[in-house]
C-alpha cells in the first residue's frame, strides 16, 4: 500500500514537474471527455432512460398496417377487436386534440387528449393529487371530468391541490377536475388534459370500421414474450381480415415496444453523435499517448536506473499506469465542467429540435459515466507503452526502444488521421444533405407571414356559418392593420407537424380502380395562396363568391392534377370526396384552379397530391390564420391579439410562429445533427492536426543529429523540409486511405440521416481529403521549418 | 586554396561577447595535410566548422578558390560544400536507418549525381575501401573502426578537393586509428587536401603543417 502511495506521490510530483506535458493532456483529453459527457447525458435522456411508468417494458404501441407494412393508426372496432387477442393484460386509445382553457386569467389553448378510463392505469402512473378516471367514467354521458398536467396545475393554479374537486372552463363549458398527473408525465407529449374517451353509437357503427383514427397502447401480459405477443396480434388480424374483407382486406396489425417507437426519429441521430464523440475520444487519446509515448522516450534512463535498482517490470508498468491514471482523473474532472458547460448549451440549443432535451442536466449517472471513461482512457494510456516495452529489456539499446517507439507514435498518428477522416466524412455529408435541403423550394414563400391558431369552442359556436363568418370578419380586420398585406386561414398548415386530413375521392367520369385516389385536404378562406404565395398555375384561386350556397369547387396540385388527369387539363373536371371534415357525404366538386405543389410534411418527403376547398363549403372551428405583412411580423402580435379581443374575449390565442420558424423548425433536428456532427469533425481535425503535429516536432528532435550529417553532406534547407515533409505525408496518406475504407464500413449508420447524398459521395471524399491535406501540411511544416533552421555544427559537435 | 583573413566569432553573453575564435589568419594550399591541435574549447571544431561552411555567422574574410565566401548566402556555401568538401566526423555520423550503400549514396544524391553515375561512383568506393561485402549492412552491424572507414569513404565517394576531419579516430582503438590515418596519408598523396582536428600527436605526425589554437586565438 505504501508502495502505490509512493507510486501516487511520484506521478503527481512528475504531472507538476511537466506543467506544459501536463496542461496539454488534460486539455485534449477533457475536451474528449466533457464532448462524451454531454452527449451520453442526451442519450441517456431520450435513449436509455426508463419510461416514468410501471414495468415500461412491457408497455406496447399498436397500429394497423399497411400492405407494404408501413404503419397506420386504428379504428375503435378493430381496436377492441384487437384488444381481445388474448396477450394483453390491458389496453387503451387515446385521440388527441386543444381545448380554450378560460375563466381565471388569460384564455389559454391546451392540448389535450381523450382517453380511455384506463389510460392511467396501463402505463401504471398515479396522480399527484386526487385520481384518475374510473371504469363509470368512461361510459357515455358520465359527466364531464378531467385530469390536468402538473405544469398545467403549477403554471395556471400555483400548484393549489384544492384544484382537484374543484370545476374548470373548458372550450365553454364546466368540467370537474379530479387529479393532477405527476411531474413527469407528459403522454403523449405535449398534452396538458386528459378526459376520458368515450365512443359513440356512429364510432362504433360497423360501416366505420375502416375509420383508422385511434392511437392505441397496451400491456403485455406477464409471461408473454414480445414476439409471442406480436404474433397473436397478427393472427387477430388475419381473422379481421376474413371476417370484414371490405375494409380489412389488405390491413394487418402490429406492435412496438413503446420505448422504441416514442424515440424511433432521435435514435438514429442520437447514436451517431454518441458514435462521433467516441471518436473524437479516441483521437484524444491517441493524441496524449503519444505525448505519454514522446515522454517515457525521454525517461529511459530514469527506468534503467530504478530497474538497476531493483524495480521489476510489473513495478515499472505499475508506475506508468498510476501516472496516466492521475492524467486521465485530472482531465476527467476538467472534462466534466466542459460537460456540465456543454449540456447546457445541448439542453438550450438542442430542445427546439428534440423536446426532450429540454430538462438535460448533469446528475450522478453522467458523473459515474465520465468517471468510467476517464479511468479507461487512463488505463488505456498508461498501458500501450507498458504493452510496447514488453518485449524490451531494460537493457535492450536506447535506439532499439525509440525506433519501436517511433513506429508505434507513427501508427497512432495514422489512426488519428483515419478516425479525423471518419469524422469530417460524416459531417461533409450531412451538411450536403442539409444544403440539398435548403435549396429544395417549400412551395411558397415563408418571409414575413405570421402565423397562429383560432380555435372556436363548439359549445358557442355550433353553427357552422358562425365559423366562416368569425374567420371572414378576422381576416377583414387583419387586412386594414398598416403593414398587413393580406391575412386568410387553413387548416393544414404546412411543416407545422399540425393536425392534418387526407382523403380519398373519385374521380367523376373515370371508372372506379381498385386503388381509390387518396390527396391531402386542406380547407382555406380566400386569399390563403396570396399569403403564402403559393403560385396559382392555371384557373383561379378561391374569392368571397365560393360561399355555400354557390357550386362546390376545389383547387388541386399540380401533382394531384398529373397524378388523376394525365396529359389533360384538370381545370374544369369534377370530382367526389368520400370524407367529409363535417359533412360524411359531398357532393360533386368542380376544379377551377390548379397550384404549385407544396411540401406538407418535411422538405425531405416530396409533395403528394393535395386538394384545396373553401372555408365556407367546408367551415372547420379550428384552423390556422396566416398573416402577410410587409415589415416585422413580432409587431403584430399585440394588434391581432386585441383584435381578436374584440370579437371574442374569451378566444386564446395559440401557436403564434413566424412561417420562417415553422420552416426552420421542420429543419431542426437535421441543423443540429449536422452542427454537432461538424463541431466534433471540426475538433477532431484539430486534434488529429495537433497529434501529427506533435509527431513530427518529436521526429525532429530525435533527428536533430540526422539532420545535421545530412546538412554537412550538403543536404540543402528545401532538402531538409522535404525530408520532414515526406513522413507527415505518409502518415497523412496512410490515415486517410485507411480513413475511408474505415467510413465505408460504417456509412450503413449514417444513412438515415442522409438526403439525396450518397453514402460514398465522391465529392464528399475529395473534399475531405482536400481539407485533411492542408491541416496535415500545415501540421507538418512548423516540424520542418523549425528542422531546416536547425544549426548542423550544433546538431553533430557533441555526442 | 583557402584564405582566412581575420575570421572572429562570437555569442553574445548578456551586454558582453564570449570569444570563441579571434583574429585567425589562414592559408591552406592545395594539397595540405593541416593538423589542427589545442584543448577542448580552443575552437577548433569551430574553425572546422567554418572551413566546412557548416557555420555562418561570424566576421571575416574567406577565400575558396576565387569564391569570396564571407559575400555568399547560405544556398551559396551550401553549393561550394557540396562541389569541394567531405566531412569525417568523431563520432562516424552515419545514419543508423541506411546500408552502408545508402550512406555512401546519400551526399551524391544531394549533388544531383544521376542514377548510373551514383552507382558507379559508390561501387568504386566500396572497392577502393575494400567493403563492398558490407554494402548492405546497416551502421550498427558494423563496428567503430569499419563505420568509420564507411564514414571515410561517404566523404570522399564525390570526390572532393578538400576533406575535414573532426577527431576522425577519436572512438577508435589505436590498431584502427593507424588504419584510418594510412588512409587520409594516401588520400592526401593522391592530391586531396586534409585538414584535421586532433588531440594525437600521434595522428598529428601524419600532417605536413600544424596550427595550435588556445582560447579562439591562434598561435
Amino acid at each position: 500500500m505504501s508502495s502505490l502511495l509512493q507510486d501516487l506521490r511520484y506521478a503527481i510530483r512528475l504531472l507538476i514537474r511537466n506543467p506544459l506535458f501536463t496542461i496539454v493532456s488534460v486539455l485534449t483529453l477533457a475536451l474528449g471527455i466533457g464532448a462524451n459527457s454531454a452527449i451520453f447525458s442526451a442519450v441517456y435522456e431520450v435513449l436509455f432512460k426508463p419510461l416514468p411508468y410501471k414495468n415500461p417494458d412491457s408497455l406496447v404501441v399498436l397500429f394497423n398496417t399497411r400492405e407494404d407494412g408501413s404503419l397506420m393508426t386504428m379504428s375503435p372496432l378493430d381496436f377492441q377487436d384487437i384488444s381481445s387477442s388474448g396477450v394483453f393484460e390491458q389496453t387503451a386509445a387515446m385521440d388527441t386534440f386543444t381545448l380554450d382553457l378560460t375563466g381565471k386569467g388569460e384564455p389559454e389553448r391546451i392540448s389535450a387528449a381523450a382517453v380511455s378510463w384506463n389510460f392511467f392505469r396501463v402505463l401504471g402512473v398515479q396522480t399527484t393529487v386526487g385520481r384518475s378516471f374510473n371504469k363509470d367514467e368512461g361510459a357515455l354521458n358520465a359527466g364531464d371530468v378531467v385530469v390536468l398536467g402538473y405544469g398545467l396545475w403549477q403554471r395556471r393554479f400555483a400548484g393549489d391541490p384544492a384544484v382537484a374537486g374543484s370545476t374548470v372552463l373548458l372550450d365553454g363549458k364546466k368540467r370537474q377536475v379530479i387529479g393532477i398527473a405527476p411531474r413527469e408525465f407528459t403522454y403523449p407529449a405535449g398534452v396538458e388534459i386528459w378526459k376520458p374517451l368515450v365512443f359513440s353509437a356512429d364510432e362504433l357503427d360497423p360501416s366505420q370500421r375502416g375509420a383508422r383514427w385511434l392511437r392505441t397502447i397496451g400491456r403485455v401480459s406477464p409471461g408473454i414474450s414480445m414476439d409471442q405477443a406480436l404474433e397473436r396480434v397478427s393472427v387477430r388480424a388475419k381473422e379481421l381480415q376474413r371476417l370484414y374483407p371490405e375494409p380489412n382486406s389488405k390491413v394487418g396489425a402490429t406492435l412496438q415496444p413503446l420505448h422504441s417507437f416514442l424515440v424511433r426519429k432521435t435514435r438514429p441521430a442520437l447514436l451517431v453523435l454518441w458514435g462521433a464523440v467516441g471518436f473524437v475520444l479516441l483521437i484524444s487519446c491517441v493524441n496524449v499517448t503519444n505525448l505519454v509515448l514522446s515522454q517515457a522516450a525521454g525517461r529511459s534512463n530514469e527506468i534503467a536506473i530504478r530497474s538497476a535498482l531493483g524495480a521489476g517490470r510489473l513495478r515499472l508498468m505499475r508506475q506508468f499506469l498510476i501516472e496516466s491514471i492521475v492524467l486521465a482523473s485530472l482531465a476527467g474532472a476538467a472534462g466534466l465542467l466542459i460537460g456540465m458547460w456543454a449540456t447546457d448549451l445541448l439542453s438550450r440549443f438542442g430542445s427546439v429540435a428534440i423536446p426532450s432535451l429540454a430538462d438535460l442536466h448533469l446528475n450522478l449517472r453522467i458523473v459515474a459515466y465520465s468517471a468510467l471513461i476517464s479511468i479507461g482512457c487512463g488505463v488505456v494510456i498508461g498501458s500501450i507503452p507498458v504493452w510496447q516495452d514488453r518485449s524490451i529489456n531494460v537493457t535492450t539499446r536506447a535506439g532499439m526502444r525509440i525506433t519501436s517507439r517511433n513506429r508505434l507514435r507513427k501508427a497512432l498518428a495514422v489512426m488519428e488521421i483515419a478516425l479525423a477522416i471518419i469524422l469530417l466524412t460524416g459531417a461533409v455529408l450531412l451538411i450536403k444533405s442539409f444544403s440539398r435541403l435548403m435549396q429544395i423550394d417549400p412551395g411558397f414563400r415563408s418571409g414575413g407571414v405570421l402565423a397562429f391558431e383560432v380555435s372556436l369552442p363548439d359549445a358557442r359556436y355550433s353553427e357552422l356559418h358562425q365559423s366562416s363568418s368569425f374567420f371572414a370578419e378576422l381576416n377583414n380586420r387583419l387586412r386594414i392593420v398598416p403593414g398587413v398585406k393580406t391575412s386568410a386561414a387553413v387548416f393544414g398548415l404546412p411543416l407545422s407537424r399540425g393536425f392534418a386530413a387526407a382523403t380519398s375521392f373519385n374521380v367523376i367520369g373515370k371508372p372506379e380502380t381498385d386503388n381509390e385516389p387518396v390527396a391531402g385536404l386542406r380547407v382555406i378562406t380566400p386569399h390563403y395562396l396570396e399569403a403564402m404565395r403559393i403560385p396559382l398555375k392555371a384557373g383561379r384561386s378561391f374569392n368571397e363568391r365560393d360561399t355555400n350556397e354557390s357550386g362546390d369547387v376545389v383547387i388541386v396540385s399540380e401533382a394531384a392534377a398529373k397524378t388523376y388527369w394525365p396529359g389533360e387539363n384538370a381545370i374544369g373536371r369534377q370530382l367526389r370526396i368520400h370524407v367529409g371534415l363535417v359533412e360524411r357525404v359531398s357532393k360533386p366538386r368542380t376544379i377551377v384552379g390548379i397550384v404549385k405543389d407544396v411540401r406538407f410534411e418535411g422538405f425531405e418527403i416530396p409533395p403528394q397530391p393535395d386538394l384545396y376547398i373553401p372555408h365556407t363549403q367546408q367551415p372547420l372551428n379550428s384552423m390556422m390564420v396566416v398573416v402577410r405583412t410587409s415589415g416585422n411580423t413580432e409587431s403584430l402580435y399585440p394588434i391581432i391579439r386585441q383584435e381578436l379581443r374584440k370579437m371574442d374575449s374569451d378566444l386564446p390565442l395559440s401557436n403564434v410562429k413566424s412561417m420562417e420558424d415553422i420552416v426552420s423548425g421542420a429543419l431542426s433536428q437535421r441543423k443540429f445533427t449536422m452542427l454537432l456532427l461538424s463541431s466534433f469533425a471540426v475538433l477532431g481535425l484539430f486534434l488529429a492536426g495537433l497529434g501529427t503535429y506533435g509527431v513530427l516536432s518529436f521526429r525532429v528532435v530525435q533527428q536533430k543529429e540526422e539532420i545535421g550529417i545530412r546538412m554537412a553532406l550538403g543536404a540543402q534547407k528545401g532538402d531538409v523540409v522535404k525530408l520532414v515533409l515526406k513522413e507527415g505525408a505518409t502518415i497523412a496518406a496512410t490515415g486517410s486511405i485507411l480513413g475511408i475504407v474505415a467510413f465505408f464500413a460504417v456509412a450503413r449508420f449514417l444513412r438515415s440521416l442522409l438526403y439525396e447524398v450518397s453514402s460514398v459521395d465522391p465529392y464528399a471524399l475529395l473534399t475531405v481529403v482536400t481539407l485533411l491535406s492542408a491541416v496535415a501540411l500545415l501540421a507538418c511544416y512548423l516540424p520542418a521549418y523549425r528542422a531546416s533552421k536547425l544549426d548542423p555544427l550544433s546538431t553533430i559537435r557533441y555526442e | 586554396m583557402i584564405k582566412l583573413n581575420e575570421i572572429e566569432k562570437f555569442y553574445p553573453s548578456g551586454a558582453c561577447r564570449t570569444y570563441v575564435l579571434r583574429r585567425i589568419n589562414l592559408e591552406i594550399h592545395e594539397g595540405d595535410f593541416l593538423t589542427i591541435m589545442g584543448p577542448s574549447g580552443a575552437g577548433k571544431s569551430t574553425l572546422l566548422g567554418i572551413l566546412g561552411m557548416l557555420d555562418a555567422s561570424w566576421n571575416g574574410e574567406y577565400f575558396l578558390y576565387e569564391e569570396s565566401v564571407h559575400k555568399l548566402n547560405q544556398k551559396a556555401r551550401s553549393e561550394l560544400n557540396k562541389r569541394y568538401i567531405g566531412f569525417v566526423f568523431q563520432s562516424y555520423h552515419l545514419l543508423d536507418s541506411l546500408t552502408v550503400y545508402e550512406n555512401l549514396e546519400l551526399p551524391l544524391t544531394y549533388r544531383n549525381v544521376k542514377k548510373q553515375e551514383r552507382e558507379s561512383l559508390v561501387a568504386d568506393a566500396l572497392d577502393r575501401f575494400r567493403i563492398v561485402g558490407k554494402k548492405d549492412l546497416f551502421p550498427n552491424q558494423l563496428s567503430g573502426g569499419q563505420q568509420q572507414l564507411v564514414a571515410v569513404a561517404r566523404a570522399v565517394v564525390g570526390n572532393p578537393k578538400l576533406i575535414l576531419a573532426d577527431e576522425p579516430t577519436g572512438n577508435l582503438h589505436s590498431a584502427q586509428a593507424v588504419e584510418i590515418m594510412e588512409l587520409f596519408k594516401k588520400l592526401n598523396h593522391e592530391g586531396t587536401t586534409i585538414v584535421q582536428v586532433t588531440h594525437s600527436e600521434k595522428n598529428a605526425e601524419y600532417g605536413s603543417r600544424i596550427i595550435n589554437l588556445l582560447d579562439g586565438w591562434m598561435m
